[in-house]
């Protein structure tokens, strides 16, 4: 159960981070270039994390 | 030359094309960077809110105030760390912790008091021997952060160079040579 809330514990924080970001950095934009930005920014660090929690799953196997 | 609509999600309101006598732009040079600052710091998104961006402040309340609010109700809480490196509980790392999710603000004040008055003074959950406490404190910690970055920003758009309002960032782009 614990293991469930940390993944989506790690949508819910990367959706927090991202949207935070996009609103602070880009104070003139568009609501819809802003939303892109937030998206853009979440798949990046979703796909930094994941390609990070390979990294440690073979190290973890060394 | 065609120069480019300036835009912003708060950009249909009349209030966030010209700051009348008396509007919130107006209000903000009356105070000083400091105070701006400290009240940001105690309520999320208040310098974006005095600045002309009420509906932005808004977001940043909420969506900080609510991650806050999760972690809490996990179990999270502000920790007071050891101070004293010749103590056993000394760590850097729980010290760089404390400051983050100290950047809560107000709910972070709130979030201390049993750990300075005993648990009778808890007003949220407080158990950190609880199995979701680390889980809550990362929470804490993500709030805290961004909250420091919201901060940070709304010192770098409206209150450096003493440009207390929403066109301060773009005024000064335009003034560079």
């Amino acid at each position: 159960m614990i293991g469930y809330a940390y993944v989506g514990s790690l949508f819910f924080l990367t959706f927090v981070v991202c949207t935070v970001y996009s609103l602070a950095r880009e104070v003139n934009v568009t609501s819809l270039r802003l939303a892109r930005e937030t998206g853009r920014r979440a798949a990046q660090l979703l796909g930094l994390l994941a390609a990070l929690a390979v990294v440690v799953y073979f190290l973890s196997k060394i | 030359m065609k120069t480019e609509p300036r835009n912003d999600t708060d950009a249909g309101s009349s209030e966030s094309r010209a700051t009348p006598p008396g509007s919130s732009a107006l209000r903000a040079r009356r105070q000083s960077t400091p105070l701006v600052l400290l009240l940001s710091w105690l309520v999320p998104g208040y310098g974006f809110m005095v600045n002309g961006h009420v509906k932005r402040g808004v977001y940043f309340f909420v969506i900080l105030e609510l991650t806050f609010l999760v972690g809490a109700f996990l179990y999270g809480s502000v920790l007071l760390p050891e101070f004293r490196p010749s103590r056993e509980g000394f760590n850097l790392v729980t010290i760089l912790t404390f400051f983050t999710q100290i950047f809560n603000g107000g709910l972070g004040i709130i979030s201390l008091l049993p750990e300075i008055f005993g648990r009778g003074a808890a007003i949220l959950p407080y158990n950190e021997a609880n199995q979701w406490a680390d889980l809550g404190s990362f929470f804490l910690l993500v709030s805290g952060g961004m909250n420091y970055f919201v901060i940070v920003n709304t010192y770098d758009h409206f209150l450096r160079n003493g440009l207390h309002d929403k066109h301060g960032a773009a005024r000064r782009r335009e003034a560079r040579p």
